[in-house]
């Protein structure tokens, strides 16, 4: 439809008030309910008075379900309900790109300790081609001795569960075309909620940083990695990665299905993280992590690759230490050796 | 057909009822165009559309567009594809014109007018920033320093 971007010369200054002119009923009911979530949050930024009129929750409720199916869950509502500002701090939380590169510097006194989180929630989509294809919730134990130690991972479908889509590879497609394809249309957002912080954020890049071909099932595996500090400086949990992987199997010529679901954290040396220390990690990232607006849409790969580039030199780095250490080892045993024999023979 | 200002009615097969504008002016409508109105299709429910009807909150410009919209919404034999063109043609103006055609379809309450009017005027939001919507609109309420800190604090990616 050709909307009006370019009004006439002059109408300007005779459009002075005019949105303030229209009943305050009907830019809400008619004009806000138009929005998607974005666009709700620049006119909501606009004015006091589009401010007020968009605080009603069922605007934001809208916006994020139009955004992430998942929200509609009945788990997820109601965290999302002890929000400060319900659904509507729910969508600021996750909607931009989570930067969160250097730990919050404590100042005394420390900030009151957050109450340990008895759960999180994943609220998991996958879109292709801007239509969702599969969405789901699931809910993580974290109180308890055996989460606090073993790897942190979600999984969202069973072993032999499988979720059809209507994804298919055309004929004749290369396969090379079809991974690049895949890697154009098929997004993931990964929310997670901490009911207890009363604060969500997004730990997907929304498009893969990289698709590949698993080398022996030939299933299409993606990954969706963001990157956040996790610990001091010079630990190998000085950068972790949040990786979202998405699975999809299929027979030759057929739909394809998704396959696995999960999330894990990793260290900058690829160990995967405790429980606890991801629990942690991510709760910090929710609270003090900057949100910003998503520029590109190769931006979270190149963050990706920037972090895969420090993962090489931190692994240089160890090695030349390594290497230095045993040229010292080395020097010091044949130095006592010629020592030790000189003192034999020259005593 | 529809700005004829006329006082006596010609004798007609079609049953008219008499819209008066603010300003004056008296527009015909056929009453099965005019049921697109809510508004109006209540008074000719009772019976009140005998006489002519005054609208004080539309005025003759904008009261002839509504006339024209409701007739051609009320054309038989017209197919959506043509119909769409003509609505996309119909909502291309300027923003007061655009806000005058919401605030007359809300008083008159003719759905399809307003859904129109305030979808074009949600696609002209989408996609700006606070500050373009806020120069796009002319809008002056400011907030006060304390919610400016506020909004921006939550919503910093917005202004980007």
């Amino acid at each position: 439809m050709p909307s009006p971007s370019t009004p006439p010369a002059g109408s300007a200054a005779a459009a002075a008030a005019v949105l303030t002119s229209v009943h305050p009923d009907v830019i809400r009911t008619h004009i806000l309910t138009r929005l998607d979530g974005p666009s709700l949050v620049a006119a909501a930024s606009a004015s006091s008075q589009l401010h007020s009129l968009s605080s009603d929750d069922c605007l934001w409720r809208d916006a994020c379900v139009a955004a992430w199916p998942s929200v509609r869950d009945p788990r997820v509502a109601q965290a999302i309900a002890a929000f400060r500002s319900g659904h509507r701090s729910f969508f600021s939380d996750s909607y931009p790109v989570l930067h969160h590169h250097k730990l919050r510097r404590r100042r005394s006194p420390p900030p009151p300790p957050t109450p340990p989180a008895e759960c999180l929630l994943s609220a998991v989509d996958v879109h292709y081609e801007g239509e969702a294809i599969f969405s789901r919730v699931h809910e993580t134990e974290t109180a308890s001795g055996w989460f606090d130690c073993s790897p942190f991972r979600v999984d969202l479908l069973d072993l032999k569960e499988s979720v059809p889509t209507r994804i298919q590879k055309s004929d004749g497609m290369s396969d090379e075309a079809w991974l690049r394809h895949l890697e154009e249309s098929l997004s993931l957002s990964w929310i997670v909620v901490d009911p207890s912080r009363k604060r969500a954020a997004n730990f997907s890049t929304r498009r893969p940083v990289s698709v590949q071909r698993h080398w022996l099932t030939g299933e299409v595996q993606a990954k969706y990695v963001t990157v956040v500090a996790g610990g001091p400086p010079g630990s190998a949990a000085e950068h972790v990665q949040c990786t979202a992987t998405l699975t999809c199997g299929g027979k030759e010529g057929g739909r394809l299905h998704v396959r696995e679901v999960s999330f894990q954290v990793e260290d900058m040396e690829g160990k995967s993280l405790s429980g606890k220390e991801s629990l942690a990690i991510l709760g910090e990232a929710m609270e003090s992590g900057e949100r910003k607006k998503a520029k590109r849409d190769s931006e979270g790969k190149e963050r990706f690759e920037e972090h895969e580039e420090r993962k090489r030199e931190r692994r240089q780095r160890k090695q030349r230490r390594e290497k230095a250490l045993d040229l010292v080892c080395i020097t010091v045993a044949v130095a006592t050796f010629i020592g030790f024999w000189s003192f034999i023979l020259f005593r | 057909m529809s700005s004829s200002s006329s006082s006596s009615l010609p004798p007609c097969p079609k049953k008219m009822i008499t819209l008066k504008s603010s300003d004056g002016e008296t527009f015909q409508i056929e009453e099965t165009a005019a049921l697109q109105s809510k508004t109006l299709e209540n008074m000719i429910d009772e019976n009140c559309a005998s006489t002519p009807i005054p609208l004080r909150s539309i005025n003759g410009k904008i009261l002839a567009k509504v006339v024209e919209f409701c007739n051609k919404h009320a054309e038989v034999g017209v197919d959506a594809e043509s119909l769409h063109a003509w609505d996309a043609e119909f909502v291309n103006v300027e923003y007061t014109t655009l806000f005058d055609y919401i605030l007359a379809a809300n008083f008159l309450e003719i759905p399809t007018l307003l859904d129109l009017a305030s979808g074009v005027v949600g696609d002209m939001i989408k996609g700006k920033t606070p500050d373009e919507i806020r120069k796009m609109f002319n809008i002056n309420d400011a907030f006060s320093p304390e919610e400016e800190e506020e909004v921006r604090r939550a919503n910093q990616w917005a202004f980007e």
